[in-house]
Formats: structure tokens, C-alpha cells, sequence
């Protein structure tokens, strides 16, 4: 009561003293909660961006530039892999540049600039989704800003929280504060674990109390400074509105017409799970907890859909507009990849006599160029995209022993970054290529490399995927000597092994079908896989050893003491090829 | 990767063939023998009976009108992933966000 009666003698003191206690847990809770963010100025790193398709089993690599500050970013696709005409993606990538700033989002492609667009910012929010047949115009990227934007928080958010030592569960409403910057925000309620301040577990709720996603924290520390160690997210399902461009489906019922048009449906179905892996990096006076590796799986957690490794973190000191340019410069062709490719399109599956003198003399000095290009200091992305040039110069040249040299170079990069996948799809493509420009010798070599250094990088599993999916697209003869040389070398394969031996056996049998019937093969890489294999063995030698391996196979199934469902349709698949072989006989 | 007109029209062909038998199991689950309409509890369980049909429906429906949509979902995943990493170190860099998560 003394204390409270000292107070009432002096109203002025008790008033700064809420005052202060005010501003102190203002303050304490504003600038308290972590992880937040800590300006740093303008950072430029580099990312590899995997993308996988399960619909199509397609394995895409974009080597990216970023550069981001708080108030803009950049991104510039140096390079992609496989280096293929048509790449799984909205536009052929290479050269691709998204700058976006406060007053505008712009997408720009060298290579196809008939895309390039510029949008100013507000961006706006997603119309109705409109797109099918796997087309998604490359614009549309901007609303992934809008996206993130919409659901971004703040540290203002966690102004009315009661508790930020207390561990348990607890709600903040957001309504009020709702819009911010403008944005029309889709969180509207946080529900949060919190302990020192330190947000260990986060929902974000929409205005149904709906999750938008939930995420978990980890730190490397359990004192402060807290260092961010991992992230864990859940992207639940979520709502989508789905539309006809034009027309619909009309459907009659109880004898009404009704029009289809725009109908709900679900984005990530069966949900997204996300892992973000944090290491601590000094950046001029400050250590940062920066994100390392980036990783999406599906549900069951199995598949990797998607993951960036980021890397080669700096600060630089650059606008808007310098990071821009910077962007713009860093993946545009200059004029002698330009000149390369222009020869590439002249010549394509060419043979190099055919090539006019003033273009020979040409293609050989693209070549000195490429070759003296030192690599020192580059990227992964650039050193890829320097020996592509060479080796698109060398097939256009018919010159086997550079491109013996440049493949085993290409693995080697491939292999030190860690890019054992692309090893397999990457490595495959260039024999491809090389096959079709007929020259079967050179293919022979480059697969016997492919072949050591796919297995010595990649598991079991791995090599079975790849097999899988390879035979769906009719790439044949890579998949039969790849398994037969792993079925050999590895003794790892135990209980895969008969699905090795089989799925060998149905890439043999698809061969076996096409040399049989050469003529009902269009002209493409199909018609030149043929004519690669017969350029070095025959029909009866391919029959002779394809029955062995079946018999290889059916032993081994005989083994098994209880084969899978999966197994028994592959031993009845032997089965089918060895009546198909017995008729083609007869 | 762009999809084969022909199986483009296989693709549409069978989400028609899926709605006309949709169509014809909403007919038959609505035919006079399927509806007792007799007591309350029976025009109850016919109600329910029906919405849970017209629900059943609905979603065979919508899954297979999104079908055609999947890939392109897919894609759409797949490049807006391409700014994740901007996006989410534009969260780290900026004083007043608290970390998060981009999802493309």
C-alpha cells in the first residue's frame, strides 16, 4: 500500500512508469520474437533447382543467380540440364531473368523474347486457373510474389501475444492489421508455440481457420542468439478454383442443362512436406543462420519433388536497377554462343562435309574461343554451359575424340556438384545425341564412360528408377548394357536383383521388337538406335543374349521365396517376350 | 514438354465417357424404385441418401475434371519453386518479417 501511496503523491511518476512498461513489453514482444529477419543489405547467391515431374518422370536442373534485398530481387538461369531442345518447363529456361522491385515484376528470355513481359506492381492476385495439358506461361511466375506476399507475417503480428516464454499453444488474431503494403493478406489468425520468445512451432490460419501451412523450428542453439538449424513445413491441401478458357462441360440433370465452367478443386494434393536447412554464415560484420538446401517432398516423403541447394552467399553492394542489369548480363548468350548456336541449327544431324568452308573455318575458331575460356572462379552452371558449347561445336564438327574428352569433362562437373541424377539423365541425352548424328563409334565410347561413372555415383535404386523410366520413352540400349554392367560390378542389388535382371530383359526385348521390325520405326532417335546397335552386332547376338538373360532372370525369381505382386507381372512379362520370340520363330 | 493432340483427345475423350456414367448413376440413384417415399424415417434415409450420392458424385466429378488441370498444377509447382529461394531469403533479410516459408 506504501508502495501505491508513494504513486499517489506523485501522478506523474506512476504515469511513466506505464509508460515504460508499455513500451518495454511492446518492445520486448516486437523485437523479441524469432526467427525474423535481419537487414544485411543485398545479397547475391547461387542456386541449383531441381525439378522432378511425377507425371512425366522428367529430372530438370536450373542453375540460378539470385540477387535479393528487402525491398527487390533477381533471379538469372545461366544453365540448364539436360541440355535438350524441349525441357520440362514453361520456356526453354537458359537465359531467363525475373526482376522484380516495388514498382514492377518483369520476365524477360533471350532466347524467346516473345514472353518477355513487364508488370507494374500492385501484381494482383491469381485469376481462376485456367491452364491444362501441362502448359503454364511463364508470367505467371509473378504470382508466386503475390502468393508468398499474401501470406508473409510480421513482427507487429505478435503484438498481442500474452505469453512468449510459455510453451504452450496459443492464438493471435490478425484481423485488425489485415492489410499490409497494400497486399490483401489470406492469413488472418497465428496459432504458435513459443518459448523465450523463440516461435518453435507456427500455423497460419486463414479467415475459414483453415491451415495455410504449419512449420516447426529447430535452432543450433539453446541460448540466445538463436541460429535457425531447420525449418519442417506442412503445405496441406488448399483450395483452387478451376476453369475452362472457353466452352466448359455441360452436363443434364433431372432434365436441366447446366454449364460447367469454373469448379473447386485442391492444390497440393495429398499435401507438400518441406524441409529448409540452415548454416550460420558470416556476411560482413554479422553471422547469419542463411538457407543451405530447400527440399519438397510428397506426402508419403519418398520423392523428392522439387529442392535448391544455395550457395556462394555475399553481400554486394548494388540497386535495384544495377541488379537488374547484373541479372541481364550474367545469363544473356553472347555473340559467340549465338554464332554457336546459329551453326548448331545450320548443321543439325548434319554430316560435317557438308559444311561450307567460310562455316568450317568459323566453327573452328568458336571452338579456340570456348576452349580458352578459363574455369577458374565459375559456377557449376557456367562451366556446364562452356562445354556444352564445345561439345554442340564438336558435333557439328563429327569430331569423336573432342567429344570422347568433353563428355568425360561434363561427367566430372556433374560428379563434383553432386549431380548424380543428371549424371544418368544428362549423360544418356549426349549419347543420344551423338548416335543420332551418326557417329555410332564415338556413342560406343561415351557409353562405356556414362556406364563407369553412372554406377560409382549413384545406388540400386537409383539406377532401377532411371531404367524404369528410360524403357517408358524407348531409350533402350544405354538401359540393357547400363543394368548388365551393374548386375556384374554391384553386389548390392539382393533382393532387387530380378527386377534388374528383368527390367533389363524388357529393354532388351523392346530392341529385340525394333530389329525385327525396322521399318515400322519413324525416322528419329528410335530409327538411330537401331542402326547404333546393328552398327556393332547383330540380330541373332541380340536374341542369343537375350535369352540368356531371361533364363538369368526366371532362375533368380525361382530364388525368391516371396516375390511381390510387382515381381510376379515381370516374370510373367518374361514370359511374354520368350511366346513373342517363339512366334517370331515360327 | 508439350502433350500429343492425340492424347489430348484421349485425355478429353475419357473425362466425356466419365461424365455420361456420372450422369447415368445420378439418373438411376434418382429412379422411382430407388425412392421410398412412404414414412418420414424412409424419405429421410432416401434424402440422405441422395446428398450423399450427389456428394459421391460431386467429387468424381470434380477429380475427374481436374484431371486435364494436374499437369499443369504440376508445373505451376514446379516454376514458381524457381523464386522460393529469393523469396525466402528476402523473409531473412528484411527487419520487420519473421521467417517463414515462400510455398509455391
Amino acid at each position: 500500500m506504501e508502495y501505491f501511496h508513494k504513486f499517489d503523491k506523485s501522478p506523474f511518476k506512476l504515469h511513466v512508469a506505464i509508460l515504460f512498461l508499455i513500451i518495454l513489453l511492446s518492445t520486448n514482444i516486437s523485437f523479441g520474437i524469432f526467427p525474423k529477419g535481419s537487414d544485411t543489405g543485398t545479397l547475391q547467391f547461387d542456386g541449383i533447382v531441381e525439378l522432378n515431374s511425377q507425371h512425366f518422370q522428367t529430372h530438370v536442373l536450373l542453375f540460378v543467380r539470385y540477387w535479393v534485398s528487402p525491398k527487390f530481387y533477381c533471379a538469372s538461369v545461366v544453365w540448364a540440364e539436360p541440355h535438350v531442345g524441349s525441357l520440362n518447363f514453361s520456356i526453354y529456361p537458359i537465359t531467363t531473368v525475373i526482376d522484380s522491385n516495388e514498382q514492377s515484376f518483369r520476365n524477360t528470355n533471350d532466347v524467346h523474347s516473345k514472353f518477355d513481359a513487364v508488370f507494374s506492381k500492385p501484381l494482383g492476385k491469381r485469376d481462376v486457373f485456367s491452364f491444362m495439358f501441362n502448359d503454364y506461361p511463364i508470367d505467371n511466375i509473378r504470382f508466386a510474389e503475390s502468393d508468398a506476399l499474401q501470406s508473409r507475417i510480421y513482427t507487429e503480428d505478435f503484438n498481442n501475444i500474452i505469453e512468449k516464454t510459455n510453451s504452450k499453444w496459443q492464438t493471435v488474431d490478425i484481423n485488425e492489421i489485415s492489410n499490409k503494403k497494400g497486399i490483401n493478406r489470406e492469413v488472418t489468425k497465428l496459432n504458435m508455440q513459443i518459448d523465450d520468445g523463440r516461435i518453435n512451432a507456427l500455423k497460419l490460419l486463414d479467415a475459414k481457420e483453415i491451415l495455410i501451412k504449419s512449420i516447426e523450428y529447430e535452432y543450433s542453439s539453446k541460448n540466445s542468439p538463436y541460429f535457425l538449424n531447420r525449418q519442417n513445413i506442412l503445405l496441406p491441401e488448399r483450395p483452387i478454383k478451376l476453369g475452362y478458357k472457353s466452352g466448359g462441360v455441360t452436363m443434364t440433370i433431372d432434365g436441366r442443362k447446366k454449364a460447367i465452367k469454373e469448379f473447386e478443386s485442391v492444390r497440393h494434393v495429398g499435401s507438400r512436406k518441406c524441409t529448409v536447412d540452415y548454416e550460420a554464415k558470416k556476411i560482413a560484420d554479422k553471422t547469419l543462420a542463411l538457407p543451405v538446401r530447400v527440399v519438397v517432398y510428397d506426402a508419403n516423403e519418398q520423392d523428392a519433388l522439387r529442392s535448391a541447394r544455395l550457395m556462394s552467399y555475399k553481400q554486394v553492394d548494388i540497386n535495384g536497377v544495377g541488379a537488374g542489369k547484373s541479372a541481364d548480363a550474367f545469363s544473356s548468350f553472347d555473340d559467340n554462343e549465338w554464332a554457336t548456336r546459329k551453326m548448331l541449327l545450320k548443321y543439325w544431324m548434319k554430316n560435317a562435309e557438308v559444311i561450307e568452308e567460310a562455316d568450317l573455318k568459323k566453327l573452328h575458331k568458336l571452338r579456340t574461343h570456348f576452349e580458352q575460356i578459363p574455369d577458374e572462379e565459375k559456377t557449376a552452371g557456367e562451366k556446364l554451359r562452356r562445354i556444352n558449347m564445345l561439345l554442340q561445336l564438336n558435333w557439328t564438327l563429327n569430331d569423336g575424340e573432342q567429344l570422347q574428352k568433353l563428355f568425360q569433362q561434363y561427367l566430372d562437373i556433374l560428379a563434383a556438384n553432386d549431380l548424380d541424377g543428371m549424371i544418368l539423365v544428362g549423360g544418356q541425352y549426349a549419347i543420344e545425341t551423338t548416335f543420332r548424328w551418326r557417329m555410332f563409334a564415338t556413342a560406343d565410347r561415351l557409353l562405356e564412360k556414362w556406364i563407369d561413372i553412372a554406377i560409382a555415383n549413384n545406388n540400386e535404386q537409383a539406377i532401377l528408377s532411371f531404367g524404369k523410366s528410360s524403357i517408358r520413352r524407348d531409350r533402350l540400349w544405354t538401359i540393357v548394357e547400363l543394368l548388365d554392367k551393374s548386375l556384374v560390378s554391384s553386389d548390392k542389388w539382393e533382393q532387387k536383383r530380378f527386377d534388374a535382371q528383368s527390367l533389363k530383359c524388357l529393354a532388351f526385348g523392346g530392341l529385340y521388337e525394333m530389329l525385327r521390325n525396322p521399318d515400322k520405326i519413324q525416322q528419329g532417335r528410335r530409327k538411330e538406335q537401331v542402326n547404333w546397335v546393328l552398327s556393332s552386332t547383330k540380330i541373332e547376338k541380340i536374341q542369343d543374349s537375350l535369352k540368356k538373360s531371361i533364363a538369368d532372370a526366371q532362375k533368380t525369381f525361382t530364388e525368391i521365396e516371396d516375390p511381390t505382386p510387382e515381381q510376379k507381372t515381370l516374370n510373367k512379362q518374361l514370359d511374354i517376350i520368350l511366346t513373342k520370340m517363339a512366334q517370331a520363330k515360327r | 514438354m508439350k502433350i500429343k493432340p492425340s492424347i489430348k483427345r484421349f485425355i478429353e475423350l475419357r473425362a466425356i465417357v466419365l461424365i455420361i456414367v456420372i450422369v447415368l448413376s445420378l439418373s438411376l440413384g434418382q429412379a422411382p424404385g430407388n425412392n421410398s417415399t412412404s414414412t418420414t424415417g424412409d424419405t429421410k434415409t432416401s434424402t440422405n441418401r441422395r446428398n450423399r450420392l450427389k456428394e459421391e458424385i460431386r467429387k468424381n466429378m470434380t477429380k475427374s475434371a481436374s484431371g486435364n488441370f494436374r499437369l499443369s498444377l504440376e508445373m505451376k509447382e514446379n516454376v514458381d519453386f524457381v523464386l522460393t529461394p529469393a523469396l525466402l531469403v528476402q523473409e531473412l533479410i528484411s527487419e520487420e518479417v519473421v521467417i517463414t516459408y515462400p510455398s509455391e
